[in-house]
């Protein structure tokens, strides 16, 4: 069981290793946003330190989505996911190594970005840590459902699109805790309750994510 | 390990078969079965439904009514001790074309659950891969490709191999061997079902036949 998950994540590294460019898109986009944030609200510090966690979480939502139309398409077209859906170990066990693979290549470059978003956006020192560990909690959930949206659209044209409408809206409960945990910090207060919203969405998610991406790519071979 | 080891009797059944794919119906009313030691040759010209049904058979797809079993027990979708028994190569490789054979077949091999008795290297050196099996995929010719894909019949100790047009692709010598590895398949008690619209070699030995395709010439 180990041994699947394994290599299922060392595959995926591999993979990423070779075609460092697509994985670079979703990351320089992520600045991208954060910057014309800056550059097209009014210059003054009180209104970007106030939008600021918003925009760092709307920004890493959107870079999510975007590397997430790939992450099922190219094994789909080669055949390689139904080699993982015919193995006699379960198929959520390549899921979960995939996933785990997907979360260290985009997910963890865009937290160790965020404190230059955040400098950027002129954020407050002490909404640094709250931002940081709240994005630790929530880019896993993103991961989850962009992998449920893209499984479920990768077999049809046009899905870029498709996937974005089926999961930006599942994305709202991560996106609304996240950035009040921010806020609040910023404001001097007390962050415990959207944090631990986070915390259960992120179990929630590592828990039912797998099988539930497992589920939706069997739909997507038929 | 080879075929011999497991149990000998099995058997694959499938009755009053109904699929279609998107709307049209390619198959009807079709039954089939294969025990150890057999192999079934699916011909039929394209789109007679030949990658439909073994998708069907493998639980890959969905059918519209029948019935297919494994041993005398229904067929799930996922069915894990009916899969550890199925080598499957498809009509696409599998193969990702940015890592080498040899990434590619390692990165498979935990999934099917079993200890091979072979290692990669000599099985991808009996394909006659072994200068390049270090080389990305998407730099082998389309027969090199197919070659490493078949490969994984090698490393696989499953009794029924289900194999979707094998020898697309390959040159006369590469057709000869996957005919022979057919049929030394089937002498150590294993069961093949293969489609191909082509002709299988004379090293592949006789086996049964079924004519797909009564809809496309009615």
């Amino acid at each position: 069981m180990r041994s699947v998950i394994a290599a299922s994540l060392a595959r995926e590294c591999l993979l990423a290793v070779r075609q460092l460019s697509d994985l670079a898109t979703p990351l320089l986009f992520f600045i991208l946003v954060g910057l014309l944030f800056v550059l097209g609200l009014e210059p003054s510090p009180e209104i970007l330190a106030e939008v600021g966690p918003g925009v760092i979480w709307v920004a890493a939502l959107l870079a999510s989505l975007l590397g997430a139309e790939r992450l099922f398409r190219a094994d789909l077209e080669s055949g390689a996911l139904e080699l993982q859906a015919l193995g006699s170990e379960p198929l959520t066990l390549s899921i979960i190594g995939k996933l785990l693979a997907h979360w260290l290549v985009t997910g963890l470059p865009l937290i160790l970005l965020s404190p230059l978003l955040a400098l950027m956006l002129g954020l407050p020192q002490a909404a640094l840590p709250p931002l940081l560990a709240a994005l630790i909690l929530g880019t896993p959930v993103l991961t989850v459902l962009c992998a449920l949206g893209a499984a479920l659209t990768v077999s049809l044209r046009s899905s870029g699109t498709l996937l974005a409408l089926v999961v930006l809206p599942l994305t709202v409960p991560v996106l609304i805790f996240g950035s009040r945990v921010a806020m609040e910090a910023g404001q001097g207060g007390a962050a415990e309750g959207g944090m631990l919203w986070l915390g259960a969405l992120c179990a929630l998610a590592a828990s039912l994510g797998p099988p539930a991406v497992a589920v939706a790519v069997r739909i997507s071979l038929e | 390990m080879t075929v011999s080891e497991h149990s000998p009797a099995f058997h694959l059944s499938a009755s009053e078969l109904e699929i279609w794919r998107g709307e049209t119906c390619v198959i009807q009313d079709l039954s089939l079965a294969l025990s150890a030691g057999e192999m079934l040759w699916i011909k039929g010209p394209n789109g007679s439904g030949k990658t439909s049904l073994l998708r069907v058979l493998l639980g890959l797809a969905p059918r519209e009514s029948g019935r297919v079993q494994w041993c005398g027990r229904p067929v799930r979708p996922g069915d894990s001790e009916f899969l550890a028994d199925i080598a499957w190569c498809g009509h696409r490789t599998g193969l990702r074309a940015e890592l080498s054979a040899r990434e590619n077949l390692a990165a498979w091999l935990p999934v099917t659950g079993v200890e091979p008795g072979l290692s990669i290297d000599q099985a991808l050196e009996q394909m006659g891969l072994g200068a390049r099996m270090n080389l990305p995929c998407g730099q082998l010719s389309a027969g090199q490709q197919k070659r490493a894909a078949l490969a994984r019949l090698l490393l696989s100790p499953a009794r029924l191999w289900c194999l979707d047009e094998p020898l697309t692709g390959l040159d006369d010598g590469g057709v000869d061997q996957v005919g022979e590895m057919l049929a030394t398949h089937c002498a150590r008690g294993g069961a093949v079902l293969v489609s191909s619209h082509q002709a299988l070699p004379d090293s592949a030995g006789a086996g049964r036949e079924l004519m797909l395709g009564g809809m496309a010439s009615a």
